[in-house]
This record gives C-alpha cells, structure tokens and sequence, in this order.
C-alpha cells in the first residue's frame, strides 16, 4: 500500500485554510491511468491492494475482468479502463476496492496509484463540455492540479451495472 | 418489584420451555387419556412454574397455574376422568400462561386486564365444580373405591413421589414449595443450572424424559462462526504451503494435525446449522386440534420423518407456507364426520405430514384423506375468473386445471373461510416455496384425497457438487443435477448430426453439449473425454468436460449484479485452496442444447432466450434425404450413422447388404417401399443403421440434413401409404415421417418375429394416445407382433371403449392427452372394480424419475418409453403371461 504520501495537494490547501478554516474539503484518492490521473473520494474505498488471483468468469462483459476471493468475500473486477471506454492500451494491475452499498464489494483495477489529495469543495468543476479520449459520461467533476486535470469518477455511475 | 435480569431472562427461557411441553402433553393425553405418566409429567410442568411465578410475584400467572395445578392433582388422582371440556380448559389456561409470559417478555411485568380475571373466575368455577362433583362421587360411589386406586397409584410410584404428594394434599407443606422452588430459579442460571434441573426431574419420575441435553445459541453467532471456519481452512491452507517449502518434520506433523483438526471445526459447525424438521412438524398437533375443533371435524395427526434434517434458514421459511398447506387440508379437503360417515370412511380425517430425503433434497408430503379437489369446479371457477375460456378448458389436462390453483386470485373454497381465506392464497406458498429453490407439486384424486409435494433443497448454503475443469479453470456442479459419469471416446461414441451431438445411453439419446464451448473457451486442446450426464429434473443431457476431480460440500456465495443475465451461472464458491470455481446452473446450460455454433453466439446475447416447454413431448428428430425427397425418423430409434462407399454395397443372394464391422448388414431403399422418386447413383451414402435385439440393418440416404426437435404433430391424410406415418412442414419443406418398423417388416415380414409358444386366441390391446404419430407406429408393432388392437385418442375415449366391452389384457396409455390425460384414466380405472384387474402400461416420452414414481403410486403395472419398442413389448408379453397363468 502506497498511500501516505500526502504532499503538494495539502500544501495548497494548508495555504487556504489559513484564511479559511472552516472551508470544506474533501479526500480524494488517485490514481494513474495512461496519461490520465482519476480521484475517487476515500470515503468509498474500502483498501487498496495488489496480487490477488482474479478468476475469469467466460461470457461477461468485456470490461469485467472476474471475480476474486478477498478474505472469503466474492469481489467482482472490473476492468476500469474498459469500462469508461478509455483509448489508451493500459496493464491493470492495482485492485482499488469499493464499497458497494448493501452489495458484495467491487473492484476497480487500475495501472498505478498517486497520492491522496484534500480537495476544497468549492474547487470543485464541473467537467469540460468533451475530454479526448474516454467517455464523459463518468466523470462527475474536475480539478485542476497546477499542471494536470484531476478527474474526478462518478463512482454510482460505474456501479449502475 | 425489581429484579436481576439475568435471572428473568432465564424464568422466561424455563416458562417457554415449560409451556411447550404442556401443549405437547396435553395433546399426547387426548390420545391417550388413562396415561398417568402424561398427567404427571404435566402436573409437575404446572407446578414449577407455579411455584417461579410466585417467586418472581406474578400474581395472575401464579394463580392461573394453581387453579391448573388443582384440577391436574384431581386427574393424577384418578377422581375425574379427562374428559374433552376438562383438557379444554386446560389448554386454554395453557394460551393465557402463554400470553401472559409473552407480556412479561415485552414489559418485564404482568398485563393487568379484565380478560384475565374473567378467565380466572371461570377456571375457578370449573374447579369449583369439578370439587362438588368429586365430592358428590365420593358420597354417592362407594367410599372405598377412589381410595383403593390411590393405592394402586403409589404402588407403582417410587417412593420419592409420595413426598410430592403430600406436599399437594396439605396447604401448610406447599406453601413451603415455593422456596424449594426458589432456589432453583434464583441460582445464576450459568453453565451448572441445566444439570440441577436434570437432577430434579428424575426424581419424579424416571420414564419420561425431560431432560434437556440442548442449549439455546443466537444464531447470528453460528453464522459467524460458520464464516470464521471458512477464514480458518484458508489460513490453515497457506500454513500447509509454507510447511511444505520448509521441509521440517516437526512442523509437518503439526500441520497435519491443524488440518485435520480444522476440517473437522468445519464439519462440525456445518452441522450446527442443520435441525430436525420436527422444529417445524411439533407445531402442528396444536395447530390441527384448534382448527378441527374450529371446523368440527375430527383429524388424526400423523408425523413422519420427524428427525429429517434441513438448514436451520430453510426450517424457518416453510413454516408459513407448511401452516398454510395444513390449513387448507383441514378446511378443505377433510369432510365433516358424518359426511365422512355417510360415504363408508372412518369418521376421522387422516393427516399425514411426512419428510425424507432424497438426493440432495428433501421432500416434505402433505396427505389427506378428504374430499379432494373436483376438477369440474376448478374448471367452473377457471371460466367464471377469465383464467380461461370454455374451449380452453375442454382442452386442458387435469395437469394444466390443478397448476391453476396456484395461480394468484384462484381460490376454489366455495365461500372464504375464516380459516384458510385471509387473502394469502396458494400463489404465495409456491412463490415462497420457489424462492428457497424449491417446488410444488399437487396430486388429487376426487373424493379420495389429496397430496401436496414439496421439495426443496437440504440447504441453501452449503450443497455437495461435482468439480470439474474446463481450460483451467474449476467449476462445481450441484450434485442433485447430475446423473452419472461416463468416460468416451468422442470421435466414437457421439453421434453429430448437424450442429447437435448426441450419445447414446442404455438406448436413450441425449443430446450433448461441450462446457468449453458454451463458455466460448476456444483454447482447450485437449480431448474432452469425460462426458458428465445431467438432469434439469425435465430432460437429460450430457456435459464434455477436460477433467472431473472429487466431489465436495461447497458454500454457495452469490455473484454480483453483473453476472445477474448470464443464465449459465448460479453463483461462485471458494476451493478449499483460496482459488474460485464457479457454479454452473444446469437448466441454464441446457439451453444450449440443440444450437448451432453461431446459434450458440447470437445466445449469448440473451435476447430471446426460449425455455422450452417441457409440457409440449418434443423429440429430436433426424431429417434426411432420398434423391430430393425429404424423410425423417426419430433420432433415438436409430443405433448407428455412418457414410458407405457406393462400390461396397455388395449383392448377395438377392439381397444388398454391405460388410460393416466384419458383420454382414441388409441394406434397405426405402423407394422399393415407400412412394419415392428414388435414390439417385452416388459415390458415397449415408446408412441409418437399426439395430434390434442382436438383428441390425441398414437404410440408405442420399444426405443427412439435420436434426430437429419438434413435437410428433403430424399431418395425416395427404400422403397415405403404408410405412408412412404422416407429414409435417419443417424450414419451408415438407417432410415425411416414416414408420421404420413397418418399412423393415415390408422388407423381410420376418425380421421382429420372434418364435412365441402357442396362445389360446389372439391377445386384446387397448391403446389410448392422442398423437397420431405414436399411435400408429405402436400399433403397427403390436399388431406385427400378433396382438388385437383397439385405439383411443384420450382417456375419455377409453372410457368410453372399455363400458361397452371390457374385455381387454392390456391397457396401453400416454399421459399428455386432451381431455382426459394419462394419470386420470389410471386412477379412474383403478379405483373401478371392474377395471382394476386390467393391466395399465403407461408410455412416455418424458422419461424421468418423477414421472415413473407418481405413475406407480397411482397403481400402473408397467411403465416405458415409447421409442422402446423391444422394452414395451416385453413388459406387455409378461403382463399378458402373467394374467394367463
């Protein structure tokens, strides 16, 4: 588990909250996928780890990968580059579990994982009119890092079968 | 009043405890009244809990079991008789105990209410009455008499009893009892306090047993450890990889013994969740004595298979649906005693609820021997509600009438009753029943009885299954659907024709579907030689897969939202090593049979999955070609398929045959027989081989074209002609069913004869089957085998045959028939005693083990296959052997 860097994100927001302490702010897990960097709020993830045996299961979905045991829970995995139609050749390899309300939890498999970032509410964007490269539809917001978009996933979204 | 909680949560657990047994006594006493050791053992019940409902200062509970208590003495001693009010009264303070401790439970006090005095004035008055006639016995009655049988009492008592007994005659000795009884309710009612209760009872008396040998545990704490075990055998997994890369003996040893230790944890807390049906089945002599009291009628109670075990889940699930079966037994089906009466049964109804297990399933039975269900107001009520119209209904088997009943709506009582109308009908006992994976099945015979079948499976949790592999990965198949294991050589033993492969066993065909081409896996090289034969409980069919291991008791977990429209799955669960398997569903995977592979990829869409009826008798028939012509035949009727050289038809002595496994076959142009253009010269044919008894030939074809499964519907008429049994039109063309036996008896009349012993007149068959197809085909074998026939098209035809001439030795029937199907004419002719001699064969074409039981139970002498002609005909010769001799 590589989460504990916490760094320039919380820089930027330390500054702010100086002069607003009680502004609202958010944690954000992120992670890499090709030349894109995704956020998912933490309260949603359940761990984060790597090398679990991923079963196949034939005549799935293209974008699910299978089902793995995590400790005697069936997760279902779900290929995330697949599944928002990402246009870049990318290796999953880093299982992000989710919570999944009243259901088993799910996995979404991604390349690599950044850092966890504490986001002002209020920075919040909503997402550009069209992004090159994969399906708008998933992303609920935008933030905008000094020298990159941080996309924020629509995890309801992606769970709604 | 206050007191320590603990001690009144273990009052309340005694007083539940106590009150069941009362229930469960009294109701053994009205069978059985002169028993001592019931009314004792509930005199005693009675009066502990007198005597903690006075500790704890329940005033109306202590009092409501005192007056109890009063009257049981009077019957213990032999001064009243139990008589029907007396037990009455009992029970109904047994209801107010049972409300009462219920209020406790709830509000930790007494519930203060006016019916509660008003009972206990009237359980008074009775007492009091009960004193006065007692009394007025002893004045009147000679003196001695009550007397001399006390004696008699406590002579067979031990001598512990006496104490009690002079406890209760004397007021001072039993005010003293309480504070006997205190004691043992006020001890910290931990671990030790079962074994002083087990101390104390014995010593009243030692031939009911009442001790408790189980403790009561919340069940969200087994389902933990049911988990816990699970986490346990993955951990002791890994621990035996390690052990195995470091090679010490010490820890190999200990490894071992932690393995087997937890296999056995885990058997062990499986176990745990089981429990007798009886949980369920102690609950209805109450029930059946209120209600028959209710409804005036007199029901005797049978239980049996009490001690079968189900999921502790599944027990508490078909306790309503079973109520609400009792119910309507007893409401229903059950007639009053002096109807009953009147028409030669005994006064009591019988009720019998029995369990037993069968394959992974247990079935649960509810019988009675009422009135049964009348089709003819089923049919009213189906044309009244707009379930059907009357055409409909002329039309539709007993099958289709009574499978009505559960539909939602449909109710047939006359008026709604109290009890079994309360807006939950029929429909909601087979959705529930439906919902723990189980079926419903009702049998009725009109004025006979009726019998409701349940199955359902032992558990939902944990289910023995078959592990096989296809590529490499596993997958369990649940054992109840499988049938038996075969090992093949493909090449050899399949017969493809067309798309479908199929395989011959024990003279059935049944299709054949490969796993790793329904799972797409296109990978798998390796020859798939073991064929595993599966039953959806509908049809068979047969499984290729790479490799079978063991089978194991595996916990169903259930698959995500995602997997929900693949109907090939019905969950995954995790190997004893960590790795997954999923579980196939195998009605799911029989939908594959008889699709082509591109067929098989537009399925896996799952658009327009059709389930094929099974109602509909649908056959996989061959469809081939002589010249243009286009001809079919049942597939199962044929042994071989194979392609022949045109240069190695041979003609020898008139006749053409060609050498096939070093054995000489007669070959057959079916146009030498049949009105056909005729075969036209090719290089190579097709040979449709027959083989009977050890007699085989061959027919030849221009092309196979494919196989088909379609019903035997034919059309008659167009194209008459011997050895044709009618026409059908299939993918735009018309095709010809041909009657194989009767073609080959046109090439050699003496091909089936088989030498028969000299018979006194020609033997008399009737045959009643609606299609004409099968109607004719069997009745041109039996005729070739020298009997008279006479056919029927449904049951009523039969009837109607047999009034006017009875005179038959075999009655040959189909079941699926309109108007009156199989199963009613063979219950009609058995419960007639002048048809009940005549020997009934029933033939099918839905072989299944359901089917052949329910046609045994309903009394048929015999029961086959159609397309089994050489079976059918020698169970007819031996029925027939059998009434000559």
């Amino acid at each position: 588990m590589t989460l504990v860097k916490k760094e320039d994100a919380i820089v930027v927001s330390e500054k702010k909250s100086r002069k607003l302490a009680a502004q609202k702010t958010q944690t954000f897990v992120t992670f890499y996928m090709g030349e894109f960097l995704f956020g998912v709020p933490a309260e949603k993830i359940m761990e984060i780890n790597k090398d679990i045996e991923i079963t196949p299961v034939p005549l799935s979905d293209d974008y699910i990968l299978g089902i793995m045991n995590l400790r005697g829970q069936i997760v279902t995995t779900i290929d995330l580059a697949k599944k928002i139609k990402l246009n870049a050749e990318i290796i999953p390899k880093v299982n992000v579990i989710i919570k999944n309300e009243d259901e088993a939890p799910v996995s979404f498999v991604v390349e690599k994982v950044g850092e966890i970032l504490e986001i002002p509410v209020v920075k919040l964007e909503r997402p550009p009119e069209k992004i090159e490269g994969l399906s708008k539809e998933y992303i609920k917001n935008v933030y905008q890092l000094p020298e990159r978009l941080v996309l924020i996933l629509d995890i309801d979204k992606i769970l709604e079968s | 009043m206050t007191f320590d909680e603990d001690i009144l949560q273990d009052f309340l657990v005694e007083a539940k405890e106590t009150i069941e047994n009362l229930e469960e006594g009294f109701i053994e006493l009205e069978q059985d009244k002169s028993n001592l050791e019931i009314i004792r053992a509930l005199f005693r019940s009675m009066h502990s809990l007198k005597g903690a409902a006075g500790f704890f200062g329940f005033k109306s509970l202590e009092s409501i079991a005192h007056f109890s208590e009063d009257i049981l003495s009077k019957l213990r001693d032999g001064l009243v008789e139990p008589t029907e009010d007396i037990i009455d009264i009992l029970l109904k303070a047994v209801d107010w105990i049972k409300y009462i401790v219920n209020h406790i439970e709830q509000n930790k006090s007494e519930p203060v209410e006016d019916q509660i005095l008003d009972f206990m004035v009237e359980l008074s008055n009775f007492k009091e009455k009960l004193n006065k006639k007692v009394e007025g016995g002893e004045q009147e009655k000679v003196q001695e008499k009550p007397e001399e049988k006390k004696e008699e009492v406590k002579a067979e008592e031990k001598p512990e009893e006496k104490k009690e007994e002079v406890a209760e005659a004397k007021e001072e000795v039993k005010k003293e009892e309480p504070k006997e009884e205190k004691k043992e309710v006020s001890k910290p009612v931990k671990p030790a306090a079962p074994q002083t209760q087990k101390k104390d009872k014995p010593v009243a008396t030692p031939t009911i047993d009442l001790t408790e040998t189980h403790i009561k545990v919340d069940v969200k704490l087994l389902d933990q450890l049911m988990n816990l075990a699970g986490e346990l055998v993955l951990a002791r997994n890994r621990v035996v990889q390690l052990a195995q890369k470091i090679m010490d003996e010490d820890l190999t040893r200990s490894v071992q013994a932690l393995s087997m230790i937890t296999t056995e944890i885990q058997e062990a807390i499986m176990k745990t969740r089981m429990q007798p049906i009886g949980m369920v089945f102690n609950k209805f002599p109450r029930i059946v004595r209120d209600l028959a009291k209710a409804l005036g009628k007199k029901v005797n109670l049978h239980l049996e298979g009490t001690e079968t075990e189900l999921d502790r889940s599944i027990i508490e699930a078909i306790k309503d649906p079973l109520t609400h079966l009792v119910r309507n037994a007893i409401d229903h089906g059950i007639e009053p005693p002096e109807e009953r009466a009147q028409i030669g049964k005994t006064p009591e109804g019988n009720l019998i609820l029995r369990a037993y297990q069968e394959g992974g399933q247990v079935i649960i039975e509810i019988e009675d021997d009422g009135r049964g269900i009348d089709i003819e107001k089923i049919k009213k009520k189906a044309i009244e509600k707009g379930f059907m119209t009357p055409e409909e209904v002329e039309r539709a088997s007993e099958k289709d009438l009574l499978a009505l009943i559960f539909k939602p709506g449909f109710s047939t009582a006359e008026k709604v009753t109290q009890v079994s109308g309360r807006g939950v009908g029929m429909d909601v006992v087979k959705t529930n029943i439906e919902k723990l994976g189980g079926s419903i099945e009702l049998n009725t015979i009109y004025g006979k009885g009726t019998t409701v079948r349940i199955k359902i499976p032992l558990t939902l949790a944990i289910i023995p299954a078959l592990i096989v592999t296809s590529g490499e990965y596993r997958y369990a198949i649940p054992q109840v659907n499988l049938k038996e294991l075969v090992s093949i050589e493909p090449e050899k033993d399949l017969l493809k024709v067309g798309d479908t492969e199929f395989y011959r066993l024990r003279g059935e065909i049944i299709p054949v579907l490969r796993l790793s081409q329904i799972l797409k896996q296109n990978g798998t090289k390796q020859e798939q030689k073991n064929l595993v034969i599966l039953t959806t409980g509908e049809r068979i069919l047969g499984l290729l897969v790479d490799e079978i291991f063991n089978s194991e008791e595996i916990v169903v977990k259930p698959l995500g939202k995602w997997f929900k429209n693949i109907p090939v799955y019905s969950g995954a669960t995790i190997m004893g090593d960590g790795k997954l398997a999923l579980i196939l569903d195998v009605v799911g995977v029989s939908k594959f049979i008889g699709l082509s592979i591109e067929e098989v990829d537009k399925k896996h869409e799952f658009q327009d999955v059709k389930i094929r009826s099974s109602r509909e008798e649908t056959h996989f028939i061959l469809i081939f070609t002589v010249g243009e012509e286009r001809l079919a035949i049942p597939i199962a009727l044929i042994s071989r398929l194979d392609k022949i050289k045109a240069d190695s038809i041979q003609m020898v002595g008139g006749k053409e045959v060609i050498i096939y496994n070093e054995k000489v076959i007669p070959v057959i142009r079916l146009e030498n027989y049949l009105p056909l253009q005729g075969l036209p010269p090719q290089e190579e044919y097709n040979i449709l081989f027959f083989t009977e008894r050890d007699k085989t030939c061959g027919i030849i074809c221009s092309e196979i074209v494919d196989t088909f499964e379609t019903t035997l519907e034919v059309e008659q008429g167009l194209y008459e002609a011997p050895g044709i049994l009618g026409h059908k039109i299939i993918d735009g063309k018309t095709v010809l069913f041909i009657d194989v036996y009767k073609v080959i008896e046109m090439y050699d009349p003496n091909w089936f004869i088989v030498k028969k012993e000299e018979e006194i007149g020609p033997k008399r068959i009737l045959l009643v089957e609606d299609s004409p197809f099968f109607r004719n085909m069997i009745k041109n074998y039996l005729e070739s085998c020298g009997y008279e026939l006479e056919v029927a098209e449904n049951g009523k035809e039969a009837l109607n045959i047999l009034a006017s001439n009875p005179s038959f030795d075999v009655i040959v029937s189909d079941i699926e028939m309109p108007e009156m199907d199989g199963f009613e004419l063979l219950k009609t002719l058995k419960s007639d005693p002048n048809y009940k001699n005549i020997p009934v064969v029933i033939v099918t074409s839905l072989a299944g083990e359901d089917i052949k039981r329910k046609v045994f139970e309903l009394g048929a002498d015999g029961y086959e296959v159609k397309l089994h002609r050489d079976s059918l005909l020698r169970i007819i010769d031996e029925l027939v052997a059998r009434a000559g001799s």
